[in-house]
């Protein structure tokens, strides 16, 4: 075994390898306790026995469902940052402002490190998210695979606590009813983008079980009958 | 043990700290528990920690209305929310940048202290609590939101101005800081 993971160290995994016992076992990733991968029906899913930490899920169709739900998300990310977000009025004057002025706002006051940072988790991260996803998905669904694909699916797994959609959408909410007294308030066509935004992806995190697209991942060509037809049949 | 990133299963027989092997379905290293996961987590812990006493004690804006400029705080922040009567978004608040912090700082110090104890009981709901804890931490990130929003927004030439202050890079800092101690935390010591 070691030798083995040596010589893959050296000359990058082979796409496919088949392990035959170990394919059939899974740990969870909370408490590291082995089970027997058992076939699950369609739309059930398999938590841990000891801290009920979720394991895999049957869910059909998957990657088509995925991949819709992500073009959906990329429109709408363009429009949510080509649209006015909030406008207020306060006796006669008016500003508009759209998502990124925010982080404008920020680094207008030298806070660079925070306007940074801001800039990723509203932005550049969730943009990133739904980019990766779609360059793993939109080749699979044609059985090719493009390179760095591992790559990228780990960078997606790892910077959704990053992902701070959601949250700057009820900040807004709540910078408007801290407003609301004292001016008017207009709601700009992106405000409606960005919050359909959020719903597809929680709609997507809900479709992508990272377990079952693993599972995919290792079954490189020939696998989309395999996709199609969901889940974790082994 | 299992590829923290993608669950495939592999044996690892010797644990090499510095050219650790490498998973064989999508090359992440493999280490049977995340390297000085402890360490890690303490030393942010106690980085949040510091940062939200200066979140607490500095104003996070400036609010110019008219000429006159008054520093707000977090706390001061809600008073305004409740003033308002907007209990709703007071409470969102409350609970976002007082209360879970403060609930994470216990929370991951505790489950690290029951780590080094190796306490044996409450393991599940310890696991619970992980979850919880790594779940709700980033929800206080809307402090930070509300601020930079507002000073986007409200810059209505002389009529009212908002400006960040520095409070609210202490407490983005403090946020993240604890996020990391949760991401640092390898929660399968709970069972080890």
């Amino acid at each position: 075994m070691t030798t083995r993971s040596r010589q893959i160290t050296h000359d990058r995994a082979p796409r496919r390898y088949v392990e035959s016992v170990l394919d059939h076992l899974v740990a969870c990733h909370e408490c590291d306790l082995l089970h027997d991968k058992l076939p699950i029906g369609v739309g059930a899913v398999a938590r841990c026995s000891r801290c009920n930490a979720f394991l895999y899920s049957n869910r059909p169709n998957n990657i088509d469902r995925c991949l819709a739900v992500s073009l959906a998300s990329l429109i709408m990310f363009v429009v949510a940052n080509a649209f006015p977000f909030l406008a207020i009025s306060v006796s006669g004057n008016t500003q508009s402002i759209s998502i990124i002025s925010a982080v404008f706002a920020l680094s207008d006051e030298g806070l660079w490190l925070l306007s940074i940072l801001c800039f990723g988790f509203i932005l550049l991260i969730p943009l990133l998210r739904v980019v990766g996803l779609l360059y793993i998905l939109l080749p699979l669904r044609f059985d090719r695979r493009l390179p760095g694909l591992e790559l990228v699916f780990r960078g997606i797994v790892a910077l959704s606590p990053w992902s701070m959609m959601e949250i700057y959408m009820l900040g807004a909410i709540v910078a408007l009813a801290k407003l609301a007294s004292m001016a008017s308030i207009e709601l700009g066509l992106s405000f409606w983008a960005f919050a359909l935004l959020n719903l597809l992806s929680a709609l997507a995190a809900q479709m992508v079980d990272t377990h079952t697209l693993w599972d995919f991942l290792s079954h490189s060509r020939g696998g989309l009958e395999k996709i199609l037809a969901g889940g974790n049949q082994d | 043990m299992a590829c923290p990133a993608c669950g495939t299963i592999a044996r690892l027989l010797r644990h090499r700290l510095h050219n650790p092997s490498r998973c064989q379905l999508c090359f992440a290293r493999l280490y049977s528990r995340k390297p000085f996961s402890l360490q890690r987590s303490w030393a942010w812990l106690i980085a949040g920690v510091i940062a939200y006493i200066p979140a607490n004690l500095y104003p996070v804006m400036f609010t110019t209305v008219f000429g006159d400029s008054e520093p707000n705080t977090i706390f001061g922040g809600i008073m305004v929310l409740l003033e308002l009567k907007s209990y709703p978004v007071a409470l969102v608040v409350f609970v976002a940048s007082m209360i879970v912090p403060i609930l994470k700082f216990i929370a991951v110090g505790y489950l690290l202290v029951s780590i080094q104890r190796k306490y044996k009981h409450g393991r599940y709901d310890r696991t619970r609590l992980f979850r919880l804890t790594e779940f709700v931490g980033r929800w206080s990130m809307i402090d930070v939101f509300v601020v930079a929003i507002l000073a986007a927004l409200v810059q209505v030439g002389s009529v009212a101005q908002i400006e960040p202050g520095l409070g609210v890079a202490a407490f983005g800092g403090a946020v993240i800081f604890t996020m990391l101690s949760a991401i640092s935390l390898d929660s399968r010591l709970i069972w080890d």
